[in-house]
């Protein structure tokens, strides 16, 4: 066997591997939404309530009318987490 | 009354935004806004708004830094940061109107940097900091489907070349920076013996919505630059094998594997 055949071989060997070892294939159907009063200050998607405009506005982390977007599902398990803006 | 272009308001307010003092400058824009609104009251208060204004200039983009950089300023403090960050701001202000773009340059100002200058692992900190901000902010691309490989012809295998996903980075440094990174993002940090941790490969990169700081082993890492640069398997697994320690074939299966099943690859394509 020449080098070039064993190489392809390996990469083969590779793409199996990768392939029975590849995390459960959720990725693609992901869904967002959005999620208020989690977003660390500063690290909101958009709309901080009055007197901010957009994304990194936020001035506190938690902030109740701060959203950013986590994978549908989430919110509801994170700290604080809330699918509507909060007071 | 005199006739004042907005350029040059612009100019005259801007001069002072983040000087340490208000200067020339600045008064004459104190003056300029009074004689425009005629407001008998105007020169104190309009000085007073003009001190608000630029502290919170110099504020925001003080804590804009110390949120990119949050080990780095745990390292060397809250104070010391503080001050080499203002220092940093008026030397470099910001030159995209976007803050998140702000921030790069102090990783170089932070090496020259004399008070800090002793800690030599410092400026590495920080560009593993910075490849932490960029992946979190980058483009959403969905990872390689491992499936679409399967298609490809047999004899071709060693000809695809692979897409970098846009979150990727990859950082050497001669210190422990990973192990740094890890313990000083811990609540209650312990102490790291930096001369027995050693050198580091680190990639980084965001999965869905988490950034991962995966620490490589050396030929690995080598393997991985090549193929993220747009390199061949076959050219990226020869230049690992002639540029690597105790690297040998049989090695080639489970470290490909491997580096499949991370995500850092975006698109593959068989090179003709």
């Amino acid at each position: 066997m020449n080098n070039k055949v064993i190489l392809n071989t390996a990469v083969a060997t590779a793409i199996t591997l990768a392939a029975l070892t590849a995390p459960e294939a959720e990725a693609g159907n992901k869904k967002m939404e959005k999620c208020y009063g989690v977003a660390k200050a500063g690290q909101n998607d958009c709309k901080a309530g009055p007197g901010t405009s957009c994304a990194g506005s936020s001035t506190k982390d938690g902030q109740g009318d701060a959203w950013m977007y986590v994978p549908k599902g989430t919110c509801d398990k994170l700290v604080g987490g809330s699918l509507k803006p909060k007071k | 009354m005199a006739n004042v272009s907005l350029a040059d308001y612009q100019a005259q307010f801007y001069a002072n935004l983040l000087s340490e003092e208000v200067g020339d400058e600045g008064l004459s824009f104190l003056a300029l806004m009074e004689i425009q609104f005629g407001k008998a009251s105007a020169d104190k208060e309009s000085r007073l708004r003009l001190d608000i204004y630029r502290n919170n200039v110099l504020h925001s983009l003080r804590s804009a830094l110390g949120d990119l950089y949050p080990v780095v300023k745990r390292l060397i403090g809250d104070n010391c940061f503080n001050l080499i960050a203002v220092e940093f701001i008026r030397e470099k202000p910001p030159s995209d109107p976007a803050l998140l773009f702000y921030g790069e340059e102090f990783i170089d100002y932070l090496s020259q940097h004399q008070s800090v200058a002793h800690l030599n692992y410092l400026p590495d900190v920080a560009r593993l900091e910075f490849a932490h901000h960029i992946a979190f902010h980058s483009a959403d691309v969905m990872p390689l489907d491992i499936g679409e490989l399967a298609g490809v012809a047999p004899e071709s295998l060693g000809e695809l070349v692979f897409e970098a996903h846009p979150s990727v980075s990859l950082l050497k440094s001669p210190w422990p920076v990973d192990a740094i990174w890890h313990e000083n993002i811990k609540e209650q940090p312990s102490v790291l013996d930096l001369g027995t941790l050693g050198a580091a490969n680190v990639l980084v990169y965001r999965l869905n919505f988490d950034i991962q700081i995966v620490s490589l082993d050396e030929n690995c890492f080598n393997f991985l630059s090549q193929l993220l640069n747009g390199q061949t398997i076959n050219h990226a697994w020869h230049h690992a094998m002639a540029n690597g320690k105790g690297l040998e074939n049989s090695e080639l299966s489970p470290m490909l594997g491997y580096l499949l099943n991370l995500g850092v690859f975006s698109a593959c394509e068989v090179k003709l």
